[in-house]
């Protein structure tokens, strides 16, 4: 016999309680001194014997009814039962069976746990897929999977991936782990593929770099292909190491709109063909549309703010001649009521009238130099001067410390601050407590006053760089870019088992029957009590 | 216990003018028993002493009260050869503390004090054994009254416990008895069903009388307990745990069974048996039985 719930054990001791009492009442009886115990033993000896074996068995009662009990919550298993007794008391064990159907199709992976849980498999069994997303471990993925209701869990999975560290995790979490599927799949795999810039301009230089990985010792050297349709294949030999990563890198003109497809493969053979090669689909633009919003002055003018925006794009277009940078200047009446479609950025400058254009691009706001409008656009963004209290933890924005507010007093400074810094986030910064550029809800704003810079890149040649990324890179990123999903195929040391057939089960719940024994104890002990008071208020003379 | 506390003046003065009647007490003088054989109110005078309620009228002396207009009751010297053995049982059972009243040991001395103090007081002759497992102390029968303060000395000392045998009292005592004697058994009875009887039926083969003067204390009386204890045996160092109120019915029963047999078959032996209640004071007990029993007579 086993215990399905055996942590629970120490309700055992639970039984001490009635002895415990028992025993205290007696320490607790009085103790009289009389002439003789003759008179008492008259009768007695015959009526003491009779109350003492009802305590007896009231205090039996007790005990086992507590023991039963604790039994119940026990959850006792009866191992090897007879073929009758496991068939009226079946063993109903509530079981989450996880199906890692990255590999394995999930029919072809229940009917293999199914098999090998036995003839009889538990009847509660309840089946969950799971996929590990990019990023993710199964670990992660099956804690996310889990309701805390089984009692059961089970995993089936090639647990190629999966490192020592967490298969004990899977295994601290209760989980029976079944093992796929081969140890090992002779793979190589193009992976953590990358291109820079992700959005780039049309004619504009796109890198592609990546890294080989092979689990193959005999592996020595492997080609990698860059194929583009119409144009000869890019071909790199690498020389590689199983287990270890190799990076490559390719480089080529963006001069396909507005996507350039691309593949890229490796010439190795090994048994999994879906991750040897990886296709990325390149968005290139050709048309950028811009809105430049200002009620004070048209943005060619020095006196708007957005004039170092428009130096900016026109730089831009002057070393991207096939781009067709669309610049339109309006005011902010004009452009509510023009119907020109969508915009990809939408910068306004200073306003005098209420502006908040919905549904037409992104949208890039500099401070107000107004009172009435920067708290119109308070209300419109739910924010209090352009954000300058709102906790950056809550935007996720990078903090500069306050020591170092005083490296970035303008924004080639920040840009520098951010290259060093954090690399991966140049966009949305905060100098001390001051938001400097954030977003909220699509909008972008910027507290800085970059009127008073030049942007020819002469003086600053780090902030066109910062602004080409914050308008081209950053805030069109685009994260679905194929990853090679199994960068390991072989199986984590620490999990050994092998495949497990079971014999037929004969198990038998207990539960039902201790719980009518419990019942039984109860009407038990209420009968001993109403009988034993009977017997006490009868002076026992039945 | 000390000598003030079972030689109450008060006690000793009530049963000093009290008369013991002995059924056979005339037996070896006058050759029978009759009633003109009253003791204490023999021929030879003694003193006088103040009418008391309840003495009767003939034994008013009239030509005194004819002289002083007080009623005096003459007071004879009593001749007879009664002899009186005081048989007191101190074994512990005697010991248990009561929550109303004396001691059944307590009591017991203080009883055969003013019994002997009245035995003596009549010129007749009084001995003592006190036993519990073996006999404790005896002093042989005497007419002086010096035996009185033999016998207090003796209660004093003597150290009660332990437990009872009568029989072996009795056998030990017999040899020692020279003639026909009252005798005075005072013990609880308890656990001596069949061995007092045994002591009793050997007394009276040797012809001697017997009362018993059965002590029971307030709690052996009325088992005044109710919770769950454990009752032991001084005597035995026996325990039993129980509900005492689950035995409180049946422990009446038990008793007034047990009085009822005691009393009839002791009654059958030609005992005097008489019940004393420790809570009731011994004075109080004794001159009623004193009373019952000249009115018996």
């Amino acid at each position: 016999m086993s215990l399905l719930q055996s942590q629970y054990w120490y309700l055992l001791f639970f039984a001490l309680v009635p002895i415990l009492l028992h025993l205290f009442k007696r320490q607790k009886a009085r103790k009289i001194h009389i002439s003789s115990l003759y008179l008492l033993h008259r009768k007695a000896r015959v009526l003491n014997r009779r109350i003492k074996l009802h305590q007896w068995l009231l205090l039996a009662s007790r005990i086992l009814l507590v023991v039963f009990l604790a039994f119940y919550f026990l959850r006792p298993l009866l191992k090897d039962a007879p073929a009758l007794l496991s068939k009226w008391l079946p063993h109903r064990e509530p079981t989450l069976a996880f199906l890692d159907t990255r590999w394995d199709s999930s029919d072809s992976l229940r009917q293999e746990l199914i098999q090998r849980l036995g003839k009889t498999p538990t009847q509660d069994l309840r089946f969950k897929e799971i996929f590990v997303n990019k990023g993710q471990t199964l670990l992660q993925t099956v804690r996310e999977g889990l309701s805390g209701s089984e009692s059961r869990i089970l995993l089936i999975s090639r647990f190629y991936s999966t490192t020592n560290g967490e298969i004990k995790e899977l295994r601290a979490l209760g989980m029976e782990l079944f093992p796929a599927g081969p140890p090992r799949i002779i793979n190589t795999i193009v992976s953590e593929l990358k291109i820079t810039p992700q959005n780039p301009l049309l004619g504009e230089n796109v890198d592609i770099s990546g890294v080989v990985h092979t689990i193959d010792p005999s592996l020595e050297k492997v080609e990698i292909s860059l194929l583009r349709p119409g144009r000869d294949p890019q071909k790199r030999s690498l020389q590689i190491k199983a287990k270890q990563t190799t990076d490559f890198s390719f480089s080529i003109q963006a001069d396909r709109t507005p996507l350039e497809v691309v593949e890229v493969r490796h010439d190795a053979l090994d048994e999994v063909e879906e991750d040897d090669s990886a296709t990325l689909e390149i968005p290139v633009r050709s048309k950028f549309r811009i809105a430049l919003v200002d009620d004070k002055a048209p943005s060619e003018s020095k006196r708007s703010r957005l004039y170092f925006l428009r130096k900016f794009f026109d730089g831009l277009n002057q070393s991207f001649p096939k781009i067709n940078f669309e610049m339109t200047n309006f005011q902010s009446a004009s452009f509510l009521q023009s119907s020109t479609g969508v915009y990809d950025w939408i910068l306004v400058g200073d306003l005098s009238t209420q502006f908040f254009p919905r549904n037409r691009g992104k949208i890039f706001f500099f401070w107000q130099k107004t009172e009435r409008m920067r708290r119109f656009l308070d209300e419109k963004l739910g924010m209090r001067s352009y954000a300058l209290e709102t906790n950056s933890q809550d935007l996720n924005l990078l903090t500069i410390p306050a020591s170092d507010r005083p490296l970035v007093s303008n924004p080639w400074q920040v840009h520098r601050y951010l290259q060093v810094k954090a690399p991966q986030s140049t966009a949305l910064i905060q100098g001390g407590r001051d938001p400097l550029l954030l977003e909220s809800n699509g909008i972008f704003f910027s507290s800085f006053d970059f009127s008073e810079y030049d942007f020819s890149g002469i003086f600053d040649p780090y902030f066109p760089i910062f602004l080409y990324r914050f308008f081209f890179e950053r805030w069109d990123r685009d994260d679905t870019l194929p990853q090679a999903s199994f960068p390991i195929t072989e199986r984590s040391t620490e999990l050994s088992l092998e495949s497990r057939i079971e014999e037929e089960k004969t198990e038998a719940d207990l539960s039902f029957p201790i719980l009518l024994l419990v019942l039984f104890f109860c009407l038990a002990e209420l009968y001993l009590i109403l009988k034993l008071e009977r017997a006490i208020q009868s002076n026992g003379v039945e | 216990m000390n000598r003030q506390e079972f030689l109450d003046p008060g006690l000793l003065a009530h049963v000093k003018n009290l008369y013991l009647a002995a059924r056979y007490v005339a037996e070896g003088a006058i050759g029978g028993f009759h009633r003109s054989a009253y003791v204490g109110y023999n021929a030879e005078f003694s003193h006088h002493r103040e009418y008391q309620p309840g003495d009767e009228i003939k034994h008013v002396d009239w030509k005194r009260y004819g002289k002083t207009g007080k009623y005096y009751i003459k007071q004879y010297e009593e001749s007879s050869s009664l002899n009186a053995l005081l048989l007191l049982d101190q074994s512990s059972s005697m010991g248990t503390e009561p929550s109303k009243g004396l001691s059944k040991e307590h009591y017991s001395k203080i009883l055969v004090c003013a019994l002997a103090y009245l035995l003596l007081h009549q010129r007749d002759g009084v001995g003592y054994l006190g036993f519990a497992k073996d006999v404790l102390s005896f002093l042989p029968i005497s007419t002086k009254m010096t035996l009185f303060g033999e016998l207090v000395k003796s209660l004093e000392t003597t150290p009660s416990g332990g437990g009872t045998s009568l029989l072996h009292a009795v056998k030990e005592l017999l040899p020692r008895l020279k003639k026909k004697c009252m005798i005075l058994l005072i013990s609880d009875f308890l656990d001596l069903e069949d061995e007092l009887m045994e002591a009793v039926r050997m007394l009276r083969f040797h012809r001697h009388e017997v009362l018993a003067f059965h002590l029971l204390s307030f709690e052996d009386l009325q088992f005044p307990y109710q919770d769950f204890s454990t009752f032991i045996d001084v005597e035995t160092g026996k325990s039993l745990s129980i509900e005492a109120r689950v035995i409180q019915k049946q422990y009446q029963e038990s008793l007034d069974s047990y009085l009822k047999e005691t009393c009839s078959k002791l009654q059958e032996l030609g005992v005097d048996y008489h019940l004393f209640d420790t809570s009731i004071p011994v004075e109080k007990a004794l001159i009623h039985y004193l009373y019952k029993r000249s009115r018996h007579l």
